[in-house]
């Protein structure tokens, strides 16, 4: 009998991501203080974040097999999580505008005795927008749920300039990188031998 | 409650919704089953809405399900959907009544339905709490395979899909994307999701039937004053 696969995380777009792959997992995001430590990397934030939700729900789910994530924005050194309001979701985007960022996705596999994890990071450059453009953005609401007030796969797609790197780890969850930490893990894909 | 010369106005702006909302996801208007839930209405209305073609409705309560079957009875071709949870002592009259039941999630319901049922069988959705929210019904993901299996071993219960219902607030899409998502990687064919509120979204998603309550029969009568026996 396989052990059931539970993606810690409340993310739409994550659980999309991985019924995209035709898994089959239960949904149980993990409720932790994402506040940065002082003076810890962005790097060290996301791959923090991950492994403690991770083990959080791995705690209440013995037996269970537990992914989990945390993306991050960084520009200029400085983390832009998810916007507290329309005024900051549009200073994140002029400060975006027109120049490269980083995107962090930190992503951890529980499977009770081992936490494993790991750190993608992905370049995306921004083209140059206009006032109006941004305002017209942050209005839609789009961008207010996610890290550095925009998404990829929205109407934020037309801001893109390039992407370097995994473009599923821009949307939450590098999936190249998932599938090998799931297969370690043992958990069986529809290709698997049965 | 619903009147004879208004219906038929409401059922037509229902339909051009469910024909738009079908032209938007590219998917023949017979693909999607409109279930007219008829929960608390009176039989009057069930007759107005049969007047006017519908011969799909919607029950959540078990008892109430088998008394207007019996008031009904004279309605050719009249489909009951028992749509809402059913204890085990109930489930004979679902059993008896429904063509459809959309909640099974307990093998003992599944096993007491399968006891009391004759004739051709009882489809069956099974319920899903995709969204893992506590204290609401419906089985994890996880579950439903080997759910499934068991419910297989009864041959009067026909597994035909899988249903959910989100969560009232927030979007419902991440849910129904989720349910359609398991629906195929466990090769069911129908999904029953969507209701008055989040029909064309559901639709878009993929479900092939939705259960439409207000926007056909208005609002539900507030529940009569206890009077009968239990």
């Amino acid at each position: 009998m396989t052990s059931r696969l539970i993606l810690a995380s409340a993310s739409p777009r994550r659980r999309e991501l991985l019924a995209q792959l035709g898994l089959i997992f239960d949904v149980s995001p993990a409720d932790l203080d994402e506040t940065p430590v002082a003076g810890e990397s962005p790097r060290v934030y996301v791959e923090r974040l991950a492994r403690q939700k991770a083990a959080h729900v791995a705690r209440a789910n013995p037996g269970a097999v537990v992914l989990a994530a945390d993306t991050t924005v960084v520009a200029d050194g400085v983390i832009l999580g998810k916007p507290a309001d329309d005024a900051e979701g549009r200073a994140m985007l002029e400060r975006l505008s027109g120049r490269s960022h980083a995107v962090l996705t930190g992503v951890a596999v529980s499977t009770g005795p081992a936490l494993h994890s790991l750190v993608i990071e992905t370049e995306v450059r921004f083209r140059t927008l206009r006032a109006e453009e941004i305002a017209w953005y942050v209005g839609t609401g789009e961008g207010r749920d996610k890290a550095g007030g925009y998404g990829l796969q929205g109407r934020a797609a037309a801001f893109i300039a390039a992407i370097t790197g995994s473009s599923t780890s821009v949307i939450g969850l590098p999936l190249a990188e998932t599938v090998e930490l799931l297969q370690t893990a043992g958990v069986p894909f529809p290709w698997s031998p049965r | 409650m619903i009147d004879a010369a208004s219906f038929p106005a409401t059922l037509a702006q229902l339909e051009a919704r469910i024909a738009a909302a079908c032209t938007k996801a590219n998917r023949p208007r017979t693909s999607v089953q409109l279930l007219a839930v008829s929960k608390r209405q009176p039989v009057e209305a069930i007759r107005i809405a049969y007047a006017n073609g519908l011969r799909a409705f919607g029950e959540n309560y078990a008892q109430e399900l088998r008394d207007k079957h019996v008031e009904c009875a004279d309605l050719q071709g009249l489909r009951w959907h028992a749509i809402g949870p059913v204890q085990t002592k109930n489930a004979k009259y679902i059993a008896k009544a429904a063509h459809v039941f959309h909640a099974l999630e307990k093998l003992e319901v599944a096993q007491a339905l399968a006891d009391r049922r004759e004739g051709t069988p009882l489809d069956c959705f099974v319920e899903v709490n995709v969204g893992g929210e506590a204290s609401k019904a419906g089985l994890a993901p996880s579950a439903v395979e080997a759910f499934v299996a068991q419910v297989r071993a009864l041959p009067q219960l026909r597994v035909v899909g899988l249903m959910t219902l989100p969560p009232p607030d927030g979007d419902p899409r991440p849910h129904f994307r989720a349910l359609a998502a398991l629906a195929k990687t466990l090769g069911l064919q129908e999904l029953s999701m969507g209701t008055t509120g989040d029909f064309e979204a559901a639709i878009e998603e993929g479900a092939t039937v939705v259960r439409v309550g207000t926007a056909l029969f208005g609002e539900r009568p507030k529940p009569a004053a206890a009077a009968t026996a239990p």
